[in-house]
């Protein structure tokens, strides 16, 4: 390959220090490890038990969880790639749930994305609302998707929310690609904005929004 | 234009030297040529009459030439008729024929007709496809291989080119090298997609910055490059260090600057400032420049940014700056030198793999004969070529390219004894984007022999629709360009005649205008997407307007005073693009109007059921896999719903069942091949039936059978069905780089339903009614790699490097040409879409503007530079520009759009009970078989006459079990059944060869052959005993029915007894049962037997008689019998006899025997003959009974009474 290794090498090695810098100063605030804890809550007629292991904390006791990114967490806009965040957000929610007041720490190279602690009965209340969305989901399919819940609550007013959702999922013009396109699921089930919408889309929204709402960016 | 234009007539054209024919839309060009066809196969104007084989025609794609070969073929066939009833109807056909003497008009017919025979052998071609035909044919003389595979996908050969240059050029470079060529491209597909269109863009100068690209040496441009880019950083450190020396100073110098607006603030925005300031810090402290756009610091950029009166602020980091940013544009470009040098080294190396695969593309065909052409032997070529076809038709022609044109001058130029007609329209040249060059028609305009010819009558459209045409195009004629935008009336509009169609266009029984011009708004301009949408719903609305006025019968097309109503297959919308066509389709939907819309660009390959099928062959090709199974039964094609996934949960009995299904798919994929399998999954889901009650269910089926075949033709070529699931996986991955008619989807349905066509496709074809309503979005010229052009002397091509926008004057020259071009043909495309319509068409206007214009950009449309010649359009001017042409013209109607409404479109419920079958009126004929007297007796018309006389004895004693002797002491042990009857039969026969008397005075020589016979069969055992009781049976008197005996030993003579003797005569409709009736009557005192089935015997008879023997002037026919009735001779009593001739009915035998023998003695002995003198009688022998006391030997002589009957039953008279 000769040449063209280098400049592979140099982007590889950029990301892998810039992670480790923040990685370091992050250890350095949360200077203790705090080992793992059993978390066992029922919400809704289910029982959710786990480890969650890896634990950090600081001086004052308070807990953190690390999650390390390769890439970038950040879009070139500023705003925090959250939908890489949903899997961490359901240990978040239990633990939360739980009693445990974790900070989820997403340490990427250029920023971090923290998912704040919640009140425990506001986390169970968001974690019921989750385990109905899930009930629901595995009876029929549910008109949500990621990306385009996501954007829809990011626009900057209510009007463009519909827009914003539109262009997320499906291509908006020849070469673009939208979310639907990456998933058979979607192209089955919805395989227009508009059959998304119509099926409820709007109704689906809540735990995003409880979602975001817990979420923070750390760039320095 | 020099050259006079005359109008064309067909049979004064002379057939020799470069003659042009323009034919503008609808004026009977396939006409004409299937006209001057004829005059060749007859040879009139040429020296020698033409064979179809001799005659070339060249035409643009296989369909044409498949139309073109039908066309002339009925021509031909039209003609040879009006040669043989020596007069037609036809003009031209009348005029031959006035040209011919009457005494030759036979002569010609044969000819014509011959010609007519023989067109499955015309040299009608595509270019390529004759130029193929000529490589092969000519070898030799053109030095092309014998036998080379066409390829007409050439993408993955060229991708591999590009990427073997990729290494070879790029990974000896060094780091900094890369980078900049990363800079370009960043992968070797990157650069493929910059090379293709330079590399297939047909003879092209490609140019840059004006000058033609030349190859450079790209080593020394690397070193250049480098140097460049150390100066470069030298620069750039020293302005940082200037900077830094005094960081504070000068961030104060600047803020005061923009306080005090001595720095216009809307360049320098104070707002932005500090992040400004804190990124030139970051690149102080780092040395990474960021986001920050240092170079604005430059001196001379803060000059260009001080606002009048203020003071630029100076230091000098901002003098080392501005040094700095100077040395930008300094920048050696790399990339057009790559360019070159790629797109050199990869056609070669594309050639050279081409080569060693023996492999060729399309284009290669034309340029391996230009170039065959052009070699040494280029002149023997061409002469060979021109025996072959001493005349050329070129239809087409303005499609043409330089390349193809100097194919043809090649071989026809400079010799006029052969001919070369060209025969196109400059207006409908509408191809570039396939390479075809309009410049390259215009010069061979000039090059043809004045005079040109026109076809000057349109024979396609109404009077009033080719007077709206005539006047918007005649109009735009006085524009300085003329109607097509050509400088000095290069491609002049001629007003055509009008032959006029005998049925009219009505509405409401009211004649209508031919052209409707709809003006959306006139006040404001329109966004591009508005004009789309409202023209798409008031389109659609309209459609459905008229289709529902059909109804009453009094919306159509009226003849005579009949009103065939309109029907929506009669309407076609023309678009240019997908986003047109899906806008009007889903307008159209929402009304209920069905459409079906022909491109020839989308892809099989992209359709979600190319997805679906490969999870469904995943799931066959591994039945065992619940995934697979579960995503090919959640696939939306299939259509099973979610409930099925669910029971496939729930239901363990469901989920193996499926799992059989798949199963037995395999099976069949493995057995029947793939296209089968796909044939037998859609009818075990039942999905035919379920699809079309679907919406869209008829696109998707067609899809999925297309696939079956595209599938069912790439397993010919790879072995095994996971690698039949990987070609498709990776067909559909890469879809976009492949090109090939065989992917291009289909054709849904032939039902009645609306047209959406674009317009290129619709090119040759008409429609009744064709609404244009997106005719003033202009294509508009996007820039893409570049700009091309015609300079006049030759195609141009102007590249664009990526970044930079800013170009010097040649870029701007390049771009305006471009422009020029794209909206030349524009025109020409407009032309091509308001030529199609036979009766009416329907025009959207619009003031459609671009990224929100004040002011309409209509006049950049085609349908805008009609109206005012490129001048731009005033808001509310559009309305008197259309009023002026209605003016002149009454055909054109001009109003507002009218206001789209929801009414939809209920389609007529069409009566499809099927009619009552129809009966056969056919005269029906008597079945004809040859009957036997075998198939009498078993009523089986299935037993088919015997070919043979041995065939006879077996059927005859089939019904006998055979059984092995007991003892082999006499006769009557001897074997039984059909074996032992053949075996007594054929050496009874051969005894009669022999001759009886012969055989029986040699004792020896009987035992001997009897001997032979029975070792061949194993029954050695029985040789004496045969021997001697043959010689007895020789000896015996027979006796015969009217008193008297013969011992067969005693027959010397042998022309006077026949053995083996077969027959064969008519029987017209013999009613078995009559025939039953007859011989019972007079055989045997009528004593009861068998009853023949009833039957009709219509045909022939057939047999072998046994034996028939003349004695003492009588004829006796003999047969033997081998039946086996007793253990002794005893049991061959006259009545035991008797019996078994009742039985068997074999007095019915001897009746048809002898009738035969009266029939052929009648016919011998003629007037003489007489059945009683003649006919001794019948003499059965029952072989085994045989001895001296008369036994086995039964007699009989019907009465002539009843040879009579038989013979008029025979002859068909009733009885």
């Amino acid at each position: 390959m000769g040449a063209f290794a280098a400049p592979v090498r140099v982007d590889i090695e950029a990301v892998a220090s810039a992670v480790y810098g923040r990685f370091v100063t992050e250890r350095r605030a949360w200077p203790h490890d705090a080992g793992k804890r059993e978390v066992r809550i029922e919400v809704d007629g289910i029982t959710v038990e786990d480890w969650l292991a890896d634990l950090r904390a600081d001086d004052d006791g308070r807990l953190a969880a690390f999650l390390l990114s390769p890439s970038n967490v950040l879009d070139a806009d500023g705003t925090p790639r959250a939908h890489r965040l949903v899997m961490p957000w359901v240990d978040h929610l239990v633990a939360q749930a739980a009693g445990l007041a974790v900070t989820t720490r997403y340490i990427g190279p250029d920023a971090t994305v923290v998912l704040t602690p919640l009140a425990a009965d506001d986390a169970m209340a968001m974690l019921a609302t989750l385990v109905r969305a899930w009930r629901d989901g595995m009876a029929t399919p549910r008109p949500v998707a990621v990306k385009t819940a996501l954007a829809w609550l990011r626009a900057p007013s209510p009007e463009e929310a519909p827009r914003a959702a539109r262009a997320t999922y499906e291509a908006t013009h020849e070469r673009a690609h939208g979310e639907l396109d990456d998933d058979p699921y979607l192209l089955r089930a919805f395989p227009r904005f508009a059959s998304l919408l119509e099926a409820g889309f709007a109704e689906c929204l809540a735990p995003y929004r409880d979602f975001l709402g817990a979420l923070r960016v750390e760039v320095s | 234009m020099s050259v006079a234009m005359e109008p064309l007539r067909p049979l004064a054209m002379p057939l020799s030297g470069i003659r042009l024919i323009e034919a503008s839309a609808g004026t009977g060009k396939t006409w004409t040529i299937a006209a001057l066809y004829v005059r060749a196969v007859l040879g009139h104007g040429i020296p020698q009459p033409l064979l179809p084989p001799n005659i070339l025609v060249v035409t643009f794609t296989e369909a044409a030439t498949q139309e073109l070969r039908e066309r002339i073929r009925a021509r031909l066939v039209d003609a040879a008729r009006a040669f043989r009833a020596g007069q037609s109807q036809d003009p031209f056909l009348s005029e031959l024929l006035a040209d011919y003497p009457a005494a030759s008009h036979a002569a010609c017919a044969r000819r014509v007709e011959l010609a007519a025979q023989w067109m499955d052998e015309a040299a009608i071609f595509t270019i390529h496809g004759w130029s193929q035909r000529m490589l092969t044919q000519h070898a030799f003389g053109s030095g092309h291989a014998f036998v080379q595979t066409l390829e007409p996908d050439e993408s993955e050969l060229l991708a591999e080119c590009v990427r073997d240059y990729w290494r070879q050029a790029f990974y000896p470079l060094d780091a900094r090298q890369v980078a900049a060529v990363l800079a370009e491209w960043k992968t070797p597909d990157a650069l493929i997609q910059t090379l293709r269109p330079l590399l297939f863009g047909g003879e092209t100068t490609l140019r840059v910055n004006g000058e033609a690209l030349d190859t450079t040496d790209v080593g020394a441009l690397f070193a250049s490059l480098r140097d460049w880019e150390d100066e470069d950083a030298r620069r750039l450190a020293a302005a940082r260090e200037a900077w830094m020396g005094d960081v504070e100073r000068i961030e104060a110098l600047l803020r005061d600057a923009v306080r005090s607006k001595a720095l216009k603030n809307n360049i320098h925005q104070p707002a932005s400032l500090e992040r400004n300031l804190a990124g030139v810090r970051h690149w102080l402290e780092s040395g990474e420049k960021g986001a920050v756009d240092v170079a604005r610091y430059g001196s001379s950029r803060l000059e260009g940014a001080v606002s009048k009166g203020g003071a630029r602020p100076e230091h000098p980091a901002f003098g080392a700056i501005g040094h700095w940013d100077e040395w930008q544009a300094g920048k050696p470009a790399i990339r057009f030198a790559i360019l070159a040098d790629a797109v050199e080294r990869v056609r070669e190396r594309f050639a050279a793999q081409k080569r060693r695969r023996a492999q060729i593309g399309f284009d290669d065909l034309l340029s391996r004969l230009d170039r065959a052409l052009a070699s040494e032997s280029g002149g023997e070529l061409a002469e060979t070529i021109r025996r072959q076809y001493p005349l050329a038709l070129i239809d087409e022609f303005q499609d043409t390219d330089p390349l193809q044109y100097r194919i043809f001058r090649a071989v026809y130029a400079r010799n006029p004894d052969v001919g070369l007609l060209l025969i196109g329209d400059p207006k409908q040249a509408i191809y570039a984007f396939r390479g075809a060059d309009i410049h390259t028609y215009l010069s061979a305009r000039n090059e043809a022999e004045a005079p040109h010819y026109s076809l000057d009558t349109n024979h396609r459209s109404s009077e009033g629709m080719v007077a709206a045409v005539n006047t918007l195009f005649a109009r735009a004629e006085n524009h300085p360009g003329g109607a097509f935008h050509f400088a000095e009336q290069g491609l002049p509009f001629n007003r055509v005649q009008a032959r006029g169609r005998t049925e009219r266009f009505v509405v409401a029984g009211a004649d209508q205008p031919a052209l409707h011009l709809w003006l959306l708004d006139d006040e404001a301009p329109v966004g591009v997407r508005l004009y789309r949408e409202q023209m798409a719903e008031a389109c659609a609305s309209e459609i459905v307007r008229l289709l529902e006025a059909a109804k009453d019968g009094r919306t159509g097309f009226a003849q005579d005073g009949v009103v065939t109503p309109l029907k929506p297959a009669d309407i076609a919308v023309l678009v240019r693009s997908h986003n047109e066509a899906s806008e009007i389709r889903s307008a159209l939907s929402a009304r209920r109007v069905r459409s079906v819309f022909l491109s020839d660009r989308d892809s099989v390959l992209e359709s979600i059921e190319a997805h679906d099928v490969l999870l469904w062959l995943r799931a066959v090709a591994e039945p065992s896999s619940d995934t697979a199974m579960r995503a090919a039964l959640a696939t939306r094609t299939l259509l099973l719903g979610y409930a099925e996934l669910e029971r496939l949960n729930v239901d363990e009995r469901h989920w193996e069942r499926r799992g059989q299904e798949l199963f037995d798919l395999r099976e069949t994929w493995r057995r029947a091949g793939v296209l089968a399998m796909v044939h037998r999954f859609l009818h075990v889901f039942d999905l035919p039936a379920r699809l079309l009650m679907q919406a869209g269910g008829e696109r998707a089926l067609t899809n999925l059978l297309h696939l079956a075949e595209l599938l069912q033709q790439a397993a010919s070529t790879i072995e095994g069905e996971q690698a039949l699931i990987r070609y498709l996986a990776d067909r559909i991955a890469d879809s976009a780089s492949h090109t090939g008619d065989d992917q291009v989807v289909r054709l849904e349905s032939d039902d009645d339903l609306v047209k959406v066509v674009t317009i290129h496709k619709a090119k040759g074809l008409e429609y009744p009614l064709v609404f244009l309503p997106f005719v003033c979005a202009s294509g508009g010229s996007r820039p893409g790699q570049g700009y091309r052009y015609h300079d006049g002397s030759g195609a141009q091509h102007e590249l664009l490097s990526s970044g930079h926008e800013a170009a010097g004057e040649s870029v701007r020259v390049a771009k305006e040409a471009a422009e020029r071009a794209t909206l030349q043909e524009d025109l020409r495309l407009l032309y091509v879409a308001m030529t199609r319509a036979r009766h009416a068409s329907w025009l959207g206007v619009a003031p459609v503007c671009y990224n929100a214009a004040k002011k309409p950009q209509l006049h950049r449309s085609a349908f805008g530079y009609l109206l005012s010649g490129g001048q731009e359009i005033e808001n509310g001017a559009i309305e008197g520009l259309l009023r002026g042409l209605a003016q002149d013209e009454p055909a054109i109607s001009v109003d507002y759009m009218p206001a789209p409404d929801e009414r939809i479109h209920v389609a007529p419920v069409s009566d499809e009970r099927p009619l009552p079958a129809r009966e056969a009126h056919m005269a029906k004929a008597d079945p004809w078989w040859i009957a036997s007297y075998s198939a009498l007796r078993y009523a089986d018309s299935e037993a088919t006459a015997p070919e043979t006389a041995t065939d006879d004895v077996i059927v005859e004693y089939a019904g006998e079990t055979a059984v092995a002797p007991v003892e082999a002491a006499t006769i009557h042990a001897f074997e039984r059944g059909a074996e032992a009857g053949t075996f007594l039969h054929d050496l009874l026969e051969w005894i009669a060869e022999e001759g009886f008397a012969q055989i029986a005075a040699d004792p020896a020589r009987l035992r001997d052959t009897v001997a032979r016979r029975c070792e061949r069969r194993g029954w050695e055992a029985s040789i004496d005993v045969l021997s001697e009781w043959l010689q007895v049976l020789l000896r015996t008197p027979l006796p015969l029915p009217e008193g008297g005996s013969l011992a067969l030993g005693a027959l010397d003579d042998p022309s006077r007894y026949r053995a083996e003797l077969e027959f064969l005569f008519e029987a017209r409709r013999v009613d078995t049962l009559a025939l039953d009736r007859v011989v019972r009557a007079y055989t045997l005192d009528g004593a009861p037997r068998p009853i023949l089935t009833a039957d009709r015997v219509n045909g022939m008879l057939k047999g072998f008689i046994d034996l028939i023997v003349e004695h003492e002037g009588r004829w006796y026919v003999a047969d033997y019998k081998s039946n086996w009735l007793g253990v002794d001779e005893q049991a061959y009593t006259p009545a035991a006899m008797r019996r078994s001739i009742l039985d068997s009915r074999y007095e019915l035998q001897y009746a048809l025997y002898l009738l035969a023998l009266h029939r052929q003695l009648r016919a011998r002995l003629g007037d003489a003959y007489d059945y009683d003198t003649h006919i001794g009688g019948a003499v059965y022998i029952y072989l085994r009974g045989v001895d001296g006391n008369g036994h086995g030997v039964h007699v009989e002589r019907p009465v002539r009474a009843m040879i009579d009957a038989l013979d008029a039953l025979f002859e068909g008279v009733p009885a």
